[in-house]
């Protein structure tokens, strides 16, 4: 309990904070890009805490941006109207879609979302009138003179960022995250345990898409422009990446992911390609060796130093997984 | 490409996101053997996708055979390989598309109907590939073994069938295919790292249309998804054609995941 | 005695092989009903179709009056009416206490904005059902491995486990498909002193031993 109240603060102070020590604008934009990108990862993370992968994440990103932006260019209605659209069209598609494509088991989920990924891009390519199909929209407006500068979006996306990926948590952390967890480990036993398993998987997407469409309008806010090609199957697939290398299993290892996938690119800058080449390598070499990703090994490094302490409480130690 | 895929599920339980990949190959294997090597087609087609084939075997060794029976595992670690196989070929190559010499610019006139050689030779080689096959698997002991494997692993084993070399046969067989696939390909549309793409989506969409893992399934499916795309991109443009394959896969993934000719797992 | 469960003509046809006709009986409060008959006589697929597993192909099946034909499984546990499997069916990787809790979800889940907000309703729920786990475990003598991961345990103590599963929804009657499957003569005297003094149930057996000795 002690030990939980000294890291929040300091946690929340660092997260506040660090902005200000320095006034390199690089930063604070890969700052703003883990807070959107933790959003959208940690909503995906949802999902697979059910038992399902989707590939198609990214689609409900580009609803939310799409939504947002059309409705405050087109429509002229101020960003939080945006913002709202956008969401909530990407908590519609969701409520269509999800009932349909959760039926459906592991790999054959897997490859549904996959092809549902790409047809809602090739929607939005060939709906050039509305989206400005593979050019997309340019000189989105800024939402507000205030937030120009990278360090006040910075701010900006962190309250989205508090708030979705905390909502994340709590849903997890509570008897409701019980009941997902017990759908991902037993699904029939779950629903011989009175879970009402489809309407739990379908809650759980829509407000895992619609937290996608939130990350997404925040996204199309902020580099000021959408475009078909910043939401294919190579951004569904990144997210995927940042759960699996963090670990599948918890939240706090797809937010180490999220981390780690978003400032990997920063520093390989202009080797892009080079970049996607060591994801995959990462990616084939978590799935083959470590399915439990990094989290995993931080639970064994410290199961490991706990062993290793000669004055350790004796006896035989828990197998039990944590988190 | 849909017959290699569906080798690879049916006996290793494998989806090999890559299989796009080793199409393209294939088709830089013939692309640099013409017109480096300048060895004429009839040379340079089977001398490269063998060739891809068997260097390809490294990668069996590599990266495939941590995923064998792991379905789910092998499903996004080789996504992985995709990537790492498609963004090398960009850092090897470049993104720029490159034309080949077609096979022939003659073209048959059978009364008011004008075939293009081109495309006739392909076909006449998709049958011949297809044929060899159904020989392969039907009358060699090897294509027997695939078939026990493909049943069931752990009984094939206990009956002497040395699973890990069945493996390797059935892997040069899926990528030669594959390359052979992408040499085509790369004949009739262009060479360029992102030629895999295309082909690994139809690839699936034939392989769910047939059902995962059926061989018949393979053929049929491609035969439906031939037809009705050239039919409907002729009449209703490129888009609606494959608005209509997405979502009749879909359709089908939810109906009947198991294809037309698969059978429902437990 | 008022009848709790009727089951009237119930039939299930796979392809052309007829798994249950016409199958009628009535269970009544307090009865410990036992269903016998040799591997594939149909017994359970009389329980999944009563449990709402697998739909029938016709006939009624009614709990305490109300007609409860083909309705999916967590509905059936919603009107009390649990079932057991005959494989060892618990969470592997979770401990005795987190599987039973896991079990209590009918009467935990106050819905899920009280459950996201941590009402004083759900945590009142929640202790609620955290007395009624210790209870459950103490009446099937599973306290001592209260904290062991399910599948470091034996087959006998998971298999009790799995029934402490379907007790810990506090059903009105409990489905038992084949509880005494491949345990010693102990562990089935276990599992019988365990099924016995609880709520109404349905138990099958292959064994005619452990029906005579368990049922009414």
């Amino acid at each position: 309990m002690t030990r939980a109240r000294i890291i929040a603060p300091l946690c929340a102070a660092a997260l506040l904070g660090w902005p200000w020590l320095t006034d390199d604008k690089f930063l604070h934009h890969v700052g703003v890009l883990i807070c959107i990108t933790a959003i959208a990862a940690a909503s995906l993370h949802l999902i697979i805490r059910t038992g399902h992968v989707s590939l198609g994440h990214a689609a409900f990103m580009a609803l939310g941006a799409y939504g947002s932006v059309l409705t405050v260019m087109g429509l002229g209605l101020p960003w939080p109207a945006g913002f709202v659209v956008g969401t909530a069209a990407a908590a519609a598609l969701a409520a269509i879609a999800g009932p349909i494509l959760l039926r459906l088991t592991g790999k054959y989920f897997v490859l549904v979302t996959f092809l549902f990924g790409e047809v809602v891009r090739m929607a939005i390519v060939e709906n050039a009138w509305l989206t400005g199909g593979s050019n997309g929209i340019f000189d989105v407006p800024p939402l507000n003179p205030a937030l120009l500068s990278n360090r006040a979006y910075y701010y900006f996306a962190l309250l989205f960022a508090v708030f979705g990926v905390g909502l994340c948590a709590r849903l997890l952390g509570c008897e409701y995250g019980r009941a997902i967890d017990s759908i991902r480990e037993g699904e029939r036993l779950a629903e011989c345990s009175g879970v009402p398993v489809i309407r739990v998987k379908v809650t759980v997407f829509i407000i895992a898409c619609a937290l996608a469409g939130v990350a997404g309008a925040l996204q199309a806010h902020y580099i000021r422009y959408v475009g078909p090609e910043s939401y294919s199957i190579v951004q569904s697939l990144n997210l995927v990446v940042m759960n699996v290398i963090g670990g599948m299993a918890s939240l706090p290892g797809a937010l180490l992911g999220t981390v780690f996938m978003v400032t990997l690119p920063e520093l390989l800058r202009g080797y892009v390609n080079l970049q996607q080449v060591i994801f995959g390598a990462i990616l084939f070499a978590t799935m083959a060796f470590n399915p439990g990703g990094l989290i995993e090994v931080f639970h064994r490094l410290r199961a490991w130093l706990r062993a290793a302490k000669p004055n350790a409480i004796g006896g035989v130690s828990s197998t039990v997984r944590g988190s | 490409m849909a017959l290699g895929f569906t080798l690879l599920f049916g006996i290793m339980r494998v989806v090999n996101f890559a299989h796009g990949e080793f199409a393209m190959l294939g088709a830089f294997a013939l692309y640099h053997l013409m017109r480096d090597f300048h060895l004429p087609w009839l040379v340079a087609l089977p001398a490269g996708v063998i060739g891809v084939a068997a260097a390809s075997m490294a990668l069996e060794w590599l990266v495939f055979r941590w995923f064998y029976q792991r379905m789910f595992e092998s499903m996004i670690g080789l996504l992985g390989l995709n990537m790492m196989l498609m963004f090398g070929g960009v850092l090897i190559w470049d993104v720029y598309e490159r034309n080949m010499p077609a096979i022939s610019t003659d073209v048959l006139s059978l009364g008011d109907i004008i075939l293009p050689v081109d495309r006739l030779v392909v076909v006449i080689i998709a049958i011949a590939a297809l044929a060899g096959f159904y020989l392969f698997i039907r009358f060699t002991r090897a294509g027997l073994a695939m078939r026990a494997t493909a049943q069931d692993v752990e009984i094939a084993e206990t009956q002497g069938v040395d699973t890990r070399r069945t493996y390797r046969i059935a892997f040069f067989v899926a990528i030669l295919l594959a390359a052979l696939a992408g040499a085509l390909w790369g004949q009739i549309y262009a060479v360029s790292p992102f030629l895999g793409e295309r082909p690994l989506m139809m690839a699936f969409i034939v392989v769910i249309l047939g059902g995962m893992g059926s061989i018949p399934g393979a053929a049929l499916g491609g035969v439906i998804l031939g037809f009705t795309e050239s039919f409907v991109g002729t009449f209703y443009g490129a888009a609606a054609s494959a608005f209509l394959s997405f979502g009749v896969v879909i359709a089908l993934l939810i109906v009947r995941p198991w294809g037309i000719l698969g059978t429902p797992e437990a | 005695m008022t009848v709790l469960l009727t089951v009237e003509r119930l039939s299930k046809r796979f392809g052309g092989v007829e798994a249950l006709a016409e199958l009628s009986f009535e269970v009544a409060e307090t009865e410990i009903f036992g269903i016998i008959g040799p591997n594939g006589a149909g017994k359970t697929t009389a329980v999944n179709v009563i449990s709402g597993v697998t739909r029938p192909s016709g006939g009624m099946v009614r709990l305490a009056g109300k007609d409860v034909t083909g309705l999916a499984p967590h509905v059936l546990v919603e009107n009390g009416l649990v079932r057991t499997f005959q494989a060892t069916t618990v969470y592997a990787a979770q401990t005795v206490r987190e599987n039973l809790r896991r079990g209590t979800y009918r009467q935990i889940y106050a819905g899920l904005l009280p459950s996201l907000f941590g009402t004083s309703a759900a945590r009142a729920a929640r202790s609620r059902s955290d007395r009624y786990v210790e209870d459950v475990m103490h009446w099937l003598d599973l306290t001592r491995v209260a904290d062991q991961v399910a599948m470091n345990l034996p087959y006998g103590f998971q298999k009790v486990l799995g029934m402490a599963i379907g007790l810990a929804a506090s059903p009105r009657l409990i489905l038992l498909d084949e509880p005494a499957a491949g345990l010693s003569a102990q562990e089935t005297d276990h599992v019988r002193d365990a099924a016995l003094p609880s709520s109404s149930s349905i138990t099958t057996c292959a064994s005619f031993r452990t029906c005579a000795t368990a049922c009414s």
